[in-house]
């Protein structure tokens, strides 16, 4: 044990695993925020598709040698996100078979641009990186990990100041409405932020399992709290937990950073659910 | 009220976000144990900057040598050369050798003239207009999907290749001091270890 904690306490003292874990943190929190909303609106896959979409941005973007790429993915990815809420209505093509020509067509030619325009000597890492993570967190420069602050920032603000309209569309948007909300202007709302989330997710845990970083807390903290306000609380709690676990088993056990703070999230999720278990006998 | 409440909050949060942002005693005690040493560097980098301002921002990987004229490369002495080891990346997870690797493609200054040991995949690699033979400790990240290579050599360098050297792919131990240094005729900097031991783990 005291061997983990040396080892813990000299990684601790490189800046860029403090960088790291300040960055997972922030991601961790802010995707748990919106994850409940998402589940509750059944807008779960809504993440993934975006993260796929963001994976096309990130392709743009290296083949136009963008120092740094992620003011590009962030504005094709919030772009992609609104149409996407835009389109889902009253067209032809409904929600969900939008979302999953966008979210595979959007991989297949970020793949494909990546193949033709290369200009990096190893290809497959570089798309290897981009969808599980691999290290990424652990390479950020500075500039990224000002981007992200910032963005966590801004997107927890915005959880906050419309916590109760946030709250309202997710339950009931037609009551919502009815009561003079905006509920199309909100969901329009939730769906920049998430793919704000999904952006800046994408370093922690690759464009694959972003989905996972937004899910799983929320779906762990339904199984033990019944409020919207208490669920909200034990999912950002449990999810900053699990990143922070996450990371720090994988530094110390040489495990990918992604894949890891997934499966932190999947044993969170068995918990839970036998805590669900014992708490109703 | 409510929105004042609110206001305040997220000021707070503001606040406690950026209060903990600072990281430059963990740099300085990481990268610059020796002052002296951090003094020397950052003079000579400043000679640098002075003499080739251009050279320093075109900083690449070993791997994309680009030069064109076949001479001694123009190593950046140091005098003050450690002895001790500064940076073990054998006691290490592979996710943190494999960061602290590209660190020190990213930011070679705060490594310069650290003792480094390392363990990873031997790998030669002739480069046609220097001529030469580049030989490469390759480490990889904890997917095994990234790899990256650092150039290292072998005591002074006199050592024949391929009779003297393993074979490719051998697993080999390195120690030996960072470096930044330029081909004649090319404004990349180059980073490597000199004055290397290499010792062959597994044939």
């Amino acid at each position: 044990m005291s061997t983990i904690l040396n080892k813990l306490s000299m990684y601790m003292q490189y800046p860029f695993v403090i960088h790291a874990l300040i960055v997972g943190v922030l991601i961790a929190f802010c995707s748990s925020l919106l994850g409940v909303t998402l589940v509750l609106k059944r807008f779960s896959f809504i993440g993934d598709g975006l993260s796929h979409v963001a994976f096309g941005g990130m392709a743009v973007a290296t083949i136009l040698n963008f120092t740094n790429d992620m003011p590009l993915i962030l504005t094709i990815t919030v772009i992609c996100a609104v149409l996407l809420l835009r389109t889902g209505q009253n067209t032809k093509l409904k929600g969900d078979a939008t979302l999953a020509m966008l979210s595979v067509g959007a991989l297949a030619i970020g793949y494909l641009l990546m193949n033709i325009f290369s200009t990096s000597s190893n290809l497959t890492g570089d798309v290897c990186t981009t969808l599980f993570g691999s290290t990424s967190i652990l390479t950020l420069t500075k500039t990224e990990v000002w981007l992200s602050v910032v963005l966590s920032i801004v997107v927890v603000s915005i959880f906050i100041l419309f916590y109760n309209k946030i709250f309202a569309v997710t339950f009931d948007e037609s009551f919502a409405q009815a009561t003079g909300t905006k509920a199309e202007l909100y969901n329009l709302l939730i769906a920049v932020v998430v793919a704000v989330i999904v952006v800046i997710a994408m370093n922690l845990v690759g464009s694959l399992l972003v989905s996972a970083l937004v899910i799983f807390p929320a779906l762990s903290a339904m199984r033990i709290f019944k409020s919207f306000k208490a669920v909200t609380i034990c999912s950002a709690t449990l999810s900053v937990f699990c990143a922070l676990t996450g990371i720090l088993v994988s530094i110390l056990g040489s495990t990918p950073v992604g894949s890891t703070i997934v499966a932190v999230d999947i044993v969170a999720f068995f918990i839970a659910c036998i805590i669900e278990k014992v708490s109703r006998r | 009220m409510k929105y004042i409440v609110k206001i305040l909050i997220v000021l707070l949060l503001l606040l406690a976000v950026t209060g903990c942002s600072n990281q430059g005693d963990i740099a300085n005690r990481v990268n610059n144990g020796n002052n002296v040493d951090k003094v020397i560097n950052e003079q000579i980098g400043k000679a640098e900057k002075e003499t080739n301002p251009e050279a320093l921002e075109n900083e690449v990987l070993p791997e994309a040598k680009s030069g064109l004229e076949v001479q001694e490369p123009n190593i950046t002495k140091n005098e003050n050369t450690s002895t001790e080891v500064d940076y073990d990346l054998t006691s290490m997870s592979s996710d943190m050798v494999y960061a602290i690797v590209y660190q020190m493609m990213v930011d070679p200054d705060s490594y310069n003239e650290k003792m480094v040991r390392m363990e990873g995949l031997y790998y030669p690699s002739y480069y046609k207009p220097t001529s030469k033979y580049y030989h490469y400790c390759i480490i990889q990240d904890a997917l095994a999907c990234c790899a990256q290579g650092i150039e290292f050599v072998w005591e002074d360098g006199n050592h024949i290749y391929p009779d003297e050297y393993p074979k490719e792919n051998a697993k080999v131990m390195v120690q030996g001091i960072f470096e930044t240094y330029r081909e004649d005729g090319d404004d990349n900097l180059y980073c490597r270890l000199k004055d290397a031991t290499m010792e062959v783990i597994n044939k």
